[in-house]
C-alpha cells in the first residue's frame, strides 16, 4: 500500500509499505479520511529528534483516523461498517503504525452511523478526548473554566463546558482567529494572552478568586504553571499538554501547596477504555448536540500531506482544523 | 391585603390576611405571579390532613413567586428589583406564601430587568432540578431514565440532555407528558400504563440498562421502581415529596443486591437554597435552556382555586400553571 513515513523533520515521504495484517479480534480500514493533531507537529513533525527515531513507521505520525472495513476478524464490526479507528501494535512492523496510509489494521473499532462524510466524523476523536476530559471536572453548571490555548483542543473543550452550561467561560490564546472562534463556540470572554494581562483580566471577572477549573490545552511547558496562578483555592487544572521530555517543566510547588489545587492529567490514548469516550462524542453527534467538524478549516487530499503538517505547526493561515482526504 | 389560603381538603378560600413586615435582612415582595407545584398539591392541597394543621397560613400552600421588591431592609437588593423570592421560615409570622398580595423573605434570587416575570419564574423549579441533577456527577457518561415526567421530571430530562447524558428516557403514564419528553429533549419515552417497564428499558437501551434513575414521581412506591429499573452500582436521584401517610414499603433486599446507591436530594432545604436557582437563571439569560416551555396554562386570580383542582386532576394537558397574582388588587371579591 501507499504511505507517508516521518523520514526527518519536517520530512514526510512518501513510501510503499507492505499490506497490514488484520489479527484475530481485529479489523482492516480502508482509510478515508484522517487529521492533524497537535502531538503530532509539536511533538513529532516539528523537532528534531534523534537520529535513532526516524524513520517513523509507515502512516505516522497520524492518530485521528477514519473510513470503512473491509476485511473483519471481529464479529462485532462487519466488512462495510464504517469507523473511527485508533492505532496499535503492529506485530508485522514491530510497532505502532499510522494513518497516513491506505489501510490500518486494529482492534481499537468506533462504529460510525451510515450518513456523513467521514472527514466531518473523524472530528470526533480529537472531541471525544474534551469529553474525557469533562469527566474529570464533574459537573459544570456551577463551575467557573478557563481554557488555556484555543486550537482543536482547547476549542472543543470550550465548546462542551459551554454546552454542558458552565456558569462562565474564558478563552485564552495567542492568536485572535481562535479567539474570535471561542467565541463562537461559547467563550464569554477572550483574553489574548500576548497583549492583555490575562492574570489581572481573570481576578477581575472572577471577583480576584480565579476560575475554579482551568483546561491547560497550549503544548507549553509552562502552561501548568500558568494554569497554577489562575485557578482558584482547591480549585482544578485539567491538564492536557503533551509536552517533550527535552523540555521539563520547572513546577512553582508553592502555589501549588499554597493554594491546594488538584491536577488531574487526560490523555485519552492512556485511558482505560480509550475507545469509550470517542464512541460517545459519535452518539452525541449523532443526536446533534455538539457537531466538532465545525472545527474544520480546511479540506486537502493525498499531495498535500506535507504542505497540510506545515501549516498546523506554524498555524498559519487561520488554521484549527484539517480533514486529509487519503484518496 | 388579599390572599388565598387553604382551609380545609381541596379548599382555597380569600381571606384578608395581614401585611407581612421584614425583619433585617428581609425585602418585601409585591407578588405578581405564582405557580403550582407538585407538592403543593398531592402533600398540602389534595390529601386530608390532620385537623390541627387547618387553615395553611395565607398565602400558601405555594412556593414559586416571583414579583418586585417594594420595601427593603437588604442593601444588596433595593426597592424596585424584580426577584423570584422563597418563603422565608425565619420570618416573624411564618413563611407565608405566594397567593398573596405581598411576601416578606430574605430569600432572593435576582432577575434579569428584561423578559416577563412569569418565564422567569420557571427558573425556579427547574433550579431546583439544576441542585439534584448535579449530584449524579458527569452525564456523558451515563444513560439516564426519569420515572415522572411532569414539570420536575420534564426539567431533569432536560438538563440530563443538555451535559450530554449518552441516552435519556422520560417514564410516565401518560402520553401527552411522553410527547412533551420527547419534544424537550428525551431520547426514548416509555408508557409506565402499558408498556413492562423492564423489559421497554432493557430494550431501549440495547440490554445496557440505566446508571442513573431520577424517581420525580411524587409515587410512594416510586423509589422502589427505580430499584427496580437501575444497573448494578447505578445511583438513584430521589426527588419525590411523599404525604407522610403514604409511606412506602422499602424493598430492602433488592436494593441490597444492586448495591445502588440512593441519594436524597431537596435543595429547599440545604444550605443555599437560592443557589442553584439562581444560576439557573444566570444560565437561561446566556440561553442554555429555557424552562419556561414548561408553561401550559394561566390563570386568573379569580380561577386560583380551579387551577389548583387542575393541577391536581392531571387534567386539560396540564404541566406548568402560572398564576396571575397581579390580579389580586382589581379583584372585588374577598371573604
Amino acid at each position: 500500500m501507499k504511505a507517508y513515513q516521518l523520514t526527518g523533520p519536517q520530512t514526510l515521504e512518501q513510501v510503499t509499505a507492505p499490506d497490514p495484517e488484520t489479527l484475530d479480534g481485529q479489523v482492516l480500514l480502508k482509510i478515508e479520511h484522517v487529521s492533524i493533531c497537535g502531538s503530532d507537529t509539536h511533538l513529532n513533525f516539528h523537532p528534531t529528534l534523534p537520529e535513532e527515531r526516524y524513520p517513523f513507521a509507515p502512516g505516522l505520525p497520524c492518530h485521528e483516523i477514519a473510513g470503512t472495513i473491509v476485511e473483519s476478524k471481529n464479529p462485532d464490526h462487519p466488512v462495510g461498517q464504517r469507523a473511527i479507528m485508533l492505532p496499535t501494535f503492529s506485530p508485522g512492523v514491530g510497532m505502532t503504525t499510522g494513518g497516513l496510509a491506505e489501510y490500518m489494521a486494529s482492534e481499537k473499532v468506533i462504529p460510525l452511523p451510515d450518513y456523513g462524510d467521514t472527514a466531518d466524523w473523524v472530528m470526533c476523536q480529537p472531541a471525544g478526548t474534551a469529553i474525557q476530559a469533562s469527566r474529570e471536572w464533574g459537573t459544570t453548571d456551577e463551575k467557573t473554566f478557563l481554557v488555556l490555548g484555543q486550537g482543536a483542543i482547547g476549542l472543543s473543550t470550550t465548546a462542551v463546558a459551554s454546552r454542558m452550561g458552565a456558569r462562565m467561560m474564558i478563552g485564552v490564546d495567542l492568536d485572535d482567529y481562535r479567539l474570535e472562534k471561542a467565541s463562537r463556540l461559547g467563550a464569554d470572554a477572550t483574553l489574548n494572552a500576548d497583549r492583555d494581562d490575562v492574570l489581572e483580566a481573570v481576578m477581575d471577572l472572577t471577583e480576584g478568586k480565579g476560575v475554579d477549573v482551568v483546561v491547560e490545552a497550549t503544548g507549553d511547558p509552562d502552561g501548568i504553571n500558568v494554569a497554577l496562578q489562575l485557578v482558584r483555592n482547591r480549585g482544578t487544572i485539567i491538564g492536557f499538554s503533551l509536552v517533550s521530555a527535552d523540555e521539563p517543566t520547572i513546577l512553582r510547588h508553592q502555589e501549588w501547596m499554597r493554594k491546594e489545587v488538584r491536577i488531574l492529567p487526560t490523555n485519552a490514548a492512556g485511558a482505560i477504555d480509550p475507545v469509550a469516550p470517542i464512541r460517545d462524542m459519535v452518539g452525541l453527534r449523532d443526536r446533534g448536540w455538539w457537531d466538532p467538524a465545525e472545527l474544520i478549516t480546511h479540506r486537502v487530499g493525498w499531495d498535500q500531506v506535507q504542505d497540510a503538517y506545515e501549516m498546523y505547526a506554524d498555524r498559519s493561515d487561520g488554521v484549527i482544523k484539517i480533514a486529509i482526504a487519503i484518496d | 391585603m388579599k390572599a388565598y389560603q387553604l382551609t380545609g381538603q381541596r379548599r382555597l378560600d380569600l381571606v384578608d390576611a395581614p401585611d407581612p413586615t421584614p425583619a433585617d435582612g428581609q425585602v418585601v415582595v409585591k407578588i405578581e405571579c405564582g405557580s403550582v407545584c407538585g407538592s403543593d398539591t398531592h402533600v398540602r392541597y389534595q390529601p386530608v390532613l390532620p385537623e390541627e394543621q387547618y387553615p395553611l397560613a395565607p398565602g400558601a400552600p405555594c412556593h414559586e413567586i416571583a414579583g418586585t421588591i417594594v420595601e427593603s431592609r437588604n442593601p444588596d437588593h433595593p426597592v424596585g428589583e424584580r426577584v423570584i423570592v422563597l418563603p422565608d421560615p425565619s420570618s416573624a409570622g411564618g413563611p407565608g406564601g405566594g397567593l398573596a398580595e405581598y411576601i416578606a423573605s430574605g430569600l432572593l434570587i435576582r432577575l434579569p430587568e428584561h423578559g416577563s416575570t412569569e418565564e422567569w419564574l420557571m427558573c425556579q423549579p427547574t433550579g431546583t432540578v439544576l441542585y439534584s441533577a448535579r449530584r449524579w456527577g458527569q452525564s456523558t457518561d451515563k444513560r439516564i431514565a426519569v420515572i415522572g415526567q411532569g414539570a420536575i421530571g420534564l426539567s431533569f430530562t432536560m438538563i440530563a440532555e443538555r451535559t450530554g447524558a449518552k441516552q435519556v428516557i422520560g417514564i410516565d403514564l401518560l402520553d401527552y407528558r411522553l410527547d412533551k419528553a420527547r419534544e424537550l429533549g428525551a431520547t426514548d419515552t416509555i408508557n409506565a400504563d402499558r408498556e413492562n417497564v423492564v423489559e421497554a428499558l432493557a430494550e431501549v437501551t440495547n440490554g445496557e440498562g440505566v446508571d442513573v434513575v431520577v424517581d420525580a414521581s411524587a409515587d410512594p412506591d416510586g423509589l422502589n421502581q427505580a430499584v427496580s429499573l437501575v444497573n448494578m452500582y447505578g445511583t438513584i436521584i430521589g426527588f419525590s415529596q411523599i404525604p407522610r401517610d403514604q409511606l412506602p414499603t422499602f424493598r430492602h433486599p433488592d436494593w441490597m443486591m444492586k448495591e445502588a446507591r440512593i441519594i436524597a436530594t431537596g435543595s429547599s432545604l440545604s444550605q443555599t437554597p437560592t443557589e442553584s436557582i439562581q444560576t439557573m437563571v444566570d444560565l437561561r439569560d446566556r440561553g442554555w435552556l429555557d424552562p419556561s416551555v414548561l408553561i401550559t396554562h394561566h390563570s386568573a386570580w379569580d380561577d386560583i382555586p380551579d387551577a389548583y383542582e387542575m393541577y391536581a386532576g392531571y387534567t386539560d394537558g396540564v404541566i406548568k400553571n402560572v398564576l396571575d397574582i397581579s390580579g389580586a388588587a382589581g379583584s372585588g371579591a374577598t371573604a
